[in-house]
């Protein structure tokens, strides 16, 4: 019984002592961090768009600029081995679409990850009913499948979207229902 | 402290060329100086940081419940390597990050907790750990080194990712073509680890042999 008891009181010092020095760290680097995913998603932003991406996005339901002459959508597909996070942008029916987070295999889906391969940087501006039509990557048919569903996956988003928060009639009428601004 | 645990550990039981252990990140990460570098540093952190906390926790960690201690603090480690990596290495952590949140399970790191630091006293400890740091980063960085050199014809590109905008100088090109782009995959990468690998051995079975030699 009392070996028990110390042994507890043993995994609970060395655990609070992990937790003490995980919530520290995480506090000091909270900032830089936040910083650094911020720099990076813009970056990301201004590369689809090839032109700086504004700032200032007001993001409803993962769909950005939902009103505009082009859209950011962002939302996430089932692949292989869990949902592959993506962010497209959308512009006059065509589709240019980067993957932000994946967990497929390293080496067979390297191809929808842009900073290791050009495959999906060769599609920007893919028109989206070509984009369905894509040919399927050997060896990796889900991460593939995933890929093509996404088009459809951001217009349906972007449609639901204007219909939850439909678009002013005219420039400068305020919007019927003001959105909740999720940046 | 004894300096000869850390010869030991770096060469004679070298984790890498010796034991062969930890070779899915040494073969995954080395196709170039500056990634092989970046995981050597996180490697490093995370054994040094693992092998002294578990032997100053050695009286009071529960034999019963050794392996999950273990684990814990080696995870703990890690997860403290990423999130300063994710803060002040961002552009490397971009392309290193999932191989260093495997470094939670190298049994390079949880073999010497299990064998060495759980039973010796921190100096000890520490050496042992510095030993199997210096060790795991010579096998990384030699590979990294031949690999680079001949998947990319260059040495020591894109060292500005770790040390920053003046480390871009470093960058050595040796070949303006490459001779041997499979050098860069992963069938490349075995093959150069089990060359080097064999050379390593090689060089101490001569150097044993010579001292016999001069012994009698």
């Amino acid at each position: 019984m009392r070996s028990q008891f110390t042994t507890i009181i043993a995994l609970l010092v060395i655990g609070g002592l992990c937790g003490l020095a995980l919530t520290q760290t995480y506090e000091s680097t909270r900032q830089p961090v936040t910083e650094n995913r911020i720099r990076q998603a813009q970056v990301l932003l201004s590369e689809l768009l090839q032109r700086q991406a504004p700032t200032d996005l007001k993001w409803q339901q993962g769909v950005a600029n939902a009103c505009g002459d082009w859209q950011f959508v962002r939302g996430s597909s089932p692949g292989y081995a869990g949902p592959i996070a993506y962010l497209a942008l959308l512009q006059n029916q065509h589709i240019s679409l980067r993957v932000t987070r994946h967990q497929e295999t390293p080496g067979i889906a390297d191809f929808i990850d842009h900073r290791k391969d050009h495959y999906l940087a060769d599609r920007d501006n893919t028109a989206i009913a070509d984009w369905a039509q894509l040919d399927n990557i050997s060896g990796a048919t889900i991460t593939h499948k995933a890929l093509r569903g996404m088009a459809a996956q951001a217009q349906t988003q972007l449609r639901n979207t204007r219909e939850r928060y439909p678009c002013p009639q005219s420039p400068g009428e305020p919007n019927p229902r003001e959105p909740n601004n999720e940046a | 402290m004894k300096p000869n645990d850390f010869t030991e550990a770096a060469i004679a039981n070298n984790p890498a060329w010796a034991q062969l252990l930890g070779l899915c990140p040494l073969l995954a990460v080395s196709n170039t100086v500056a990634n092989a570098t970046g995981l050597a540093l996180a490697s490093a952190f995370v054994v040094i940081g693992s092998n002294t906390s578990i032997s100053l926790l050695r009286r009071i960690i529960p034999d019963i419940a050794r392996l999950p201690c273990f684990v814990l603090i080696i995870a703990t480690f890690t997860t403290l390597t990423v999130m300063l990596l994710e803060a002040y290495a961002f552009d490397l952590y971009s392309r290193i990050a999932l191989f260093v949140q495997i470094i939670v399970t190298n049994c390079m790191i949880l073999g010497r907790a299990e064998v060495f630091a759980s039973r010796q006293p921190v100096g000890r400890a520490l050496m042992d750990a510095l030993g199997t740091a210096v060790g795991f980063s010579l096998a990384l960085l030699a590979l990294g080194a031949v690999r680079e050199v001949l998947g990319q014809g260059s040495l020591m590109a894109d060292m500005d990712l770790l040390f920053g905008p003046a480390a871009a100088a470093l960058e050595v090109k040796v070949f303006a073509v490459p001779p041997l782009a499979l050098a860069l995959l992963p069938p490349g990468a075995f093959i150069i680890a089990g060359l080097l690998f064999a050379l390593v051995r090689g060089l101490g079975r001569t150097a044993r042999d010579t001292r016999a030699h001069a012994e009698q």
